[in-house]
């Protein structure tokens, strides 16, 4: 390979778009050229003095025109019927359910939290201590006679 | 609005929301017009190719086959705007194939005057071809894809006139980043 070829290495590099096995060489070569690491060197203040210059300010006059432009309409109502529906669909793909699902959560909370309010009872009834059925009976004695 | 993706500002301007347009319009006229500016080196004219882009998102804008490429759309639209604007001007930068720059010593105009201007003054003679990316890349952070989207050509391509673009401004203005470290 020769430097032409690592330097548009470097150039693809400081883009961000080299892949590391690339970049692997491409160090390894700066590693022993002197003539490519004056190129990274010239491409990092390129790039500085690019971003020092100022961007310059739009004129007022061109707010002016451009809001003043008509709009055209897509021209087949049918159509952007259509994408407002898919846009609106999309919109509510994920809030709509999710909504729906609290919702119905909290139905069910108030429900069990009004009808334990209501009849206290069965709250013993879920409380009481389990009771083995098959333990041994007392017996009665008279009963036994 | 400022929440609402660009697809999504199409669907609305489409069914002929204005607000769809105008946010549009706030996201990318800064982008577009200092594109525009750097290309052109002239402030009405870029103004002018501006204009004419929104006017073709505003009346229609069927070509935008793919709403979320809009962005490289509108920079296509403006970059052909600009490019008539210079082939009005007759001032395409072309004539010469073989060489990089429009004109011949672009430092020796902009001596005396400080480093920005000599950037800016060297950005400003590169031959169209190469500023056109480079103000793409460097100031708009578009990628090799959406550039080559841009400009109709392949990404490699893209990549390999970025490298050529870049070798000659850093030739050109080698003499004056030494000199500033050298001030320093």
């Amino acid at each position: 390979m020769k430097c032409d070829d690592f330097q548009l290495m470097v150039s693809t590099y400081i883009d961000n778009a080299l892949d590391p096995p690339s970049q692997g060489t491409m160090f390894e070569h700066l590693g022993t050229c002197s003539e490519c690491r004056v190129f990274l060197r010239s491409m990092l203040d390129l790039r500085a003095g690019l971003a020092a210059l100022p961007a310059p300010e739009v004129p007022p006059s061109l707010d002016k025109k451009v809001m003043k432009l008509k709009m055209k309409r897509i021209s087949v109502m049918k159509g952007a019927g259509e994408r407002m529906r898919a846009l609106w669909l999309h919109r509510l793909s994920v809030p709509l359910p999710s909504a729906a699902l609290i919702a119905l959560a909290l139905i069910t909370v108030t429900v069990l939290s009004i009808s334990l309010w209501q009849k206290p009872d069965v709250i013993s009834v879920y409380c009481l201590p389990a009771v083995d059925v098959y333990a041994e009976q007392p017996t009665n004695p008279a009963n036994s006679e | 609005m400022q929440n609402t993706n660009d697809k999504e500002l199409l669907f609305l301007m489409h069914s002929g929301d204005r607000r769809a347009f105008a946010e549009l319009y706030r996201r990318y006229k800064r982008a577009l017009y200092a594109f525009c500016v750097r290309l052109l080196s002239d402030a009405q004219a870029a103004e002018d190719a501006v204009h004419e882009t929104f006017l073709k998102l505003s009346s229609g804008s069927d070509a935008i086959a793919q709403p979320a490429a809009l962005k490289s759309w509108l920079y296509s639209v403006a970059r052909n705007e600009a490019l008539m604007a210079l082939r009005r001007r007759r001032d395409g930068g072309n004539i010469d194939a073989g060489s990089v720059w429009d004109d011949e010593t672009p430092l020796s105009l902009a001596e005396k005057e400080d480093v920005r201007n000599l950037v800016q003054s060297a950005l400003a003679r590169l031959k169209l071809e190469y500023r056109e990316v480079i103000l793409l890349r460097e100031f708009e952070g578009l990628s090799y894809g959406e550039i080559a989207c841009v400009t109709g050509d392949s990404a490699s391509s893209v990549k390999s006139r970025l490298f050529k673009a870049r070798r000659a401004l850093a030739e050109k203005l080698a003499g004056v980043w030494n000199e500033e470290r050298d001030n320093r």
